[in-house]
């Protein structure tokens, strides 16, 4: 087979490229299939030629298109933004996901309910993993709302999601009696308690004894189906992307939450 | 006229060895693509005859249609990528049937959707939003961080700065690959502390005046309070610096931890 031989449908064709070209208002080309794809690109560790403008190709991250930059220029490539390579902020009914005052404000504890005292307020130095489980699935990051009350004294708090406490703060507060709040972006993790893993956390740390209340309002997922909330209202959610395994997030070592 | 091929999968390999030879006409555009890969049989008119491989084929005003394949074998498998000559924008269809791809010269992909056209997000126009491991940039307590022009002299041996003054806070050495990623923003939280008098925050970037607003408000001495801020930090394009200015209106510690980042470059 070579340049010029007729296409063989259902067949292996070799060929340089082949340009179908028409000037209708039908498609150039359709393609069918109603029992599977329709269309696959085959990846290729060929860079050296440089494509023309409108060329779709696969790549590490998904796919990208080639475009033209300007007159006498030449063209550049662009990323597909999709639910494989990027995250995108899907707000959520706010949701008390720790009240270290109440029973169930502490049901999402999967470590630190010894953290906390008499009083409902955690004890300094306390470190609480809270699972998401149910929520959200795979979330890269969330949204939150961080209070601290019944201070006692100054002190800070700490959100983070994966490895070690990172040395920064979140939420400070200067003097005993005060109520303070304060917006939180975090990355998610996982944890292993118990023999158990749990696949969505954040940790709360805090320095001094003070009530902490987190109020998640929204994660950053490759798809909003990933949320729970978005799932049971979108007619979708039966659809292959409800489905899809969390190919962007899934939890790699570095992702791992880990005691202070 | 639609021109159907029934078949069970169609699967169009390029012969590497040759692909050089495609090279100047595919980079000049459609026109001269359609030039460079006529060396076996010039433009042909084919409507209702075979396509035939290497060659431009001319199907005139008709569409083709391949129909087959499976479950597992798409009707067509292209090694590696396929080129869909952009559409002058003024002839995108509106109502195009479901599934229709069509790019542009400006590199922006078009799906025909059930509710009409939608665009495909793509790194050169689009972000994405990101949470990172917190990064402390600036701690003005233990001089800290990295300041353009000069700050550090704005902050006094108590670790406040000036009341009325301007720093920049420089991110690059702190958080990596903040250019190359097409960084636009970052989520950060600022506090403030040691307070000798109420006061405020504007956090902005720095190549713009300082808006009349505010990023975080103190109402009296000895105060520590935090905030959750997102401030544009790309100097580009003339530079590959990525900062962001922090006004102080009477004397404060800042510090700075840096949790999210909004960025044109997907994940790897």
């Amino acid at each position: 087979m070579s340049d010029g031989d007729p296409l063989l449908a259902g067949q292996v064709n070799t060929s340089r490229s082949t340009t179908i070209r028409s000037a209708g208002p039908e498609p150039t080309l359709t393609l069918d299939n109603d029992q599977g794809p329709a269309l696959r690109l085959v990846p290729s560790s060929d860079y050296e030629f440089t494509p023309g403008p409108g060329t779709l190709a696969p790549n590490q991250t998904g796919l990208t298109v080639t475009h033209t930059v300007g007159e006498g220029k030449p063209t550049a490539t662009t990323n597909i933004l999709s639910s494989g390579n990027g995250y995108m902020p899907v707000a959520t009914p706010p949701t008390r996901v720790l009240d270290t005052r109440t029973a169930a404000g502490r049901a999402r504890l999967i470590d630190g309910r010894g953290d906390i005292d008499s009083q409902g307020r955690a004890v300094g130095g306390a470190f609480f993993v809270i699972n998401l489980g149910g929520l959200v699935r795979s979330a890269q990051g969330l949204f939150a709302t961080v209070t601290a009350t019944k201070t006692a004294g100054s002190g800070y708090a700490t959100v983070w999601g994966t490895g070690e406490w990172p040395g920064t703060s979140t939420l400070n507060w200067w003097d005993k009696g005060q109520v303070l709040s304060n917006g939180v972006l975090s990355e998610c993790g996982w944890y292993e308690v118990n023999g158990t893993t749990y696949n969505d956390v954040v940790a709360v740390y805090v320095s001094a004894p003070a009530g902490i209340v987190l109020d998640v309002t929204g994660f950053l997922v490759p798809d909003p189906l990933y949320v729970a909330a978005t799932a049971a209202r979108s007619a979708s959610a039966v659809s292959p992307r409800a489905a899809a395994k969390a190919t962007a997030t899934s939890r790699r070592p570095e992702h791992k939450l880990v005691r202070p | 006229m639609t021109e159907k091929n029934d078949g069970r999968l169609v699967d169009v390999d390029k012969a590497t060895t040759r692909r050089r030879l495609l090279r100047a006409g595919a980079a000049a555009g459609a026109g001269a693509v359609a030039a460079g890969v006529v060396a076996v049989d010039p433009a042909r008119a084919a409507a209702g005859e075979p396509v035939l491989l290497g060659v431009e084929n001319d199907a005139g005003a008709s569409g083709t249609t391949l129909t087959g394949g499976g479950a597992l074998n798409a009707t067509l498998a292209v090694t590696s990528k396929v080129r869909i000559v952009p559409t002058p924008v003024d002839r995108i269809p509106l109502d195009a049937p479901l599934g229709t791809v069509v790019t542009t010269d400006a590199g922006d992909v078009m799906v025909a959707g059930p509710n009409g056209p939608a665009w495909l997000h793509t790194s050169r126009w689009s972000n994405v939003t990101e949470a990172i491991r917190p990064v402390r940039v600036l701690d003005t307590r233990k001089h800290q961080g990295e300041l353009l022009s000069d700050g550090w002299q704005f902050v006094d041996r108590n670790g406040r700065v000036a009341g009325g003054k301007t720093i920049i806070v420089r991110l690059d050495n702190y958080v990596p690959d903040l250019y190359s990623r097409g960084t636009t923003s970052v989520y950060l939280n600022l506090t403030v502390t040691r307070t000798v008098q109420r006061g405020y925050l504007t956090t902005h970037n720095p190549l713009r005046p300082r808006p009349a607003t505010s990023s975080l408000n103190y109402s009296g001495p000895n105060q520590t309070l935090a905030n959750l801020v997102e401030v544009m930090v790309s100097m580009a394009p003339t530079s590959e610096l990525n900062a962001f200015a922090i006004f102080v209106s009477t004397p404060a510690s800042v510090v700075a931890d840096v949790c999210g980042l909004t960025t044109r470059q997907p994940l790897d």
